[in-house]
């Protein structure tokens, strides 16, 4: 049937829009993990990528996360002489967490859950009115 | 007693079959609303003409033989309309996708409206029918 169908391709695009949420959360909960000694590298940030596909079980096409990839941008750097992880010079590598891009990452996401939720509630409605028939 | 012979009844069916296919693709866009290169689709507009062609004037093959296949016919289960790839999308982001939400929202609350409306109409006919039985609608 149609509506409940409509209804688990919003439940998957609530699902990737939910890992999306975990990884802007790891992001944020890293902004500050710098490497435990001068030579290694900081938290690298990461990324969601989704991808609309083929679900063999019901037949639908469904929204996935395709991978959870790592930015490759530069790392930033901190004059912190005190740090463990600093070099010669005093500075320390910090993650190339950007707090306001995760931020406004995480409000997409938010909106993006909420608009799969509305699909839902109207499906649901829709269905309810159906069932009303019966009366 | 059937309702579905009842050419009202049969519209309304097909419409209720119509209005939920689309909600099914609209939930299909809005999910894909950041999935890179997605393109958002809409199944074909529900004309009259059609719904009312499709089953009045399509002639099915008789079955002469046990052997025959009973031909398919599209009067039954889908509503014949297809789903097809918007051509002119709207806006495109910079890594392809072309959802744009406002306006599979307002598909999607025009047709949960629509659905509305065509369940009430069913829902009226038929206390048309138990009020011509007698019975109070």
């Amino acid at each position: 049937m149609d509506i409940t169908k409509a209804m688990e391709i919003s439940a998957a695009g609530m699902k990737a829009q939910g890992t999306r949420i975990k990884v802007i959360a790891e992001n944020l909960a890293n902004a500050d993990s710098t490497a435990e000694t001068p030579g290694d590298l900081p938290y690298r940030r990461k990324t969601v990528t989704f991808k609309n596909e083929l679900d063999r079980s019901t037949g639908l096409d469904k929204v996935r996360v395709a991978a959870i990839g790592v930015d490759r941008s530069d790392f930033t750097r901190k004059y912190d002489p005190t740090s463990p992880s600093a070099d010669q010079d005093g500075y320390v590598m910090m993650p190339n967490v950007n707090a306001i891009v995760e931020t406004m990452d995480l409000q997409e996401a938010q909106r993006s859950y909420d608009a799969n939720l509305s699909v839902i509630d109207a499906a649901k409605t829709m269905l309810s009115r159906t069932i009303d028939l019966l009366r | 007693m059937d309702l579905n012979s009842m050419g009202v009844f049969k519209l309304i069916t097909k419409k209720m079959e119509w209005l939920s296919q689309r909600q099914e693709v609209v939930a299909q866009n809005i999910a894909n609303v950041d999935t890179p290169k997605f393109k958002p689709s809409d199944v074909s507009p529900f004309s009259f003409r059609s719904a009312i062609e499709s089953h009045q004037r399509q002639l099915v093959p008789a079955i002469t033989d046990p052997a025959h296949q009973r031909a398919a016919r599209s009067g039954n289960g889908d509503s014949g309309s297809v789903t097809r790839r918007d051509r002119k999308p709207y806006e495109t982001k910079l890594d392809g996708n072309a959802v744009v939400v406002e306006q599979q929202m307002l598909k999607l609350s025009e047709t949960a409206q629509d659905y509305g409306l065509v369940t009430n109409l069913y829902k009226k006919n038929v206390s048309m029918l138990r009020m011509a039985l007698g019975r109070s609608g």
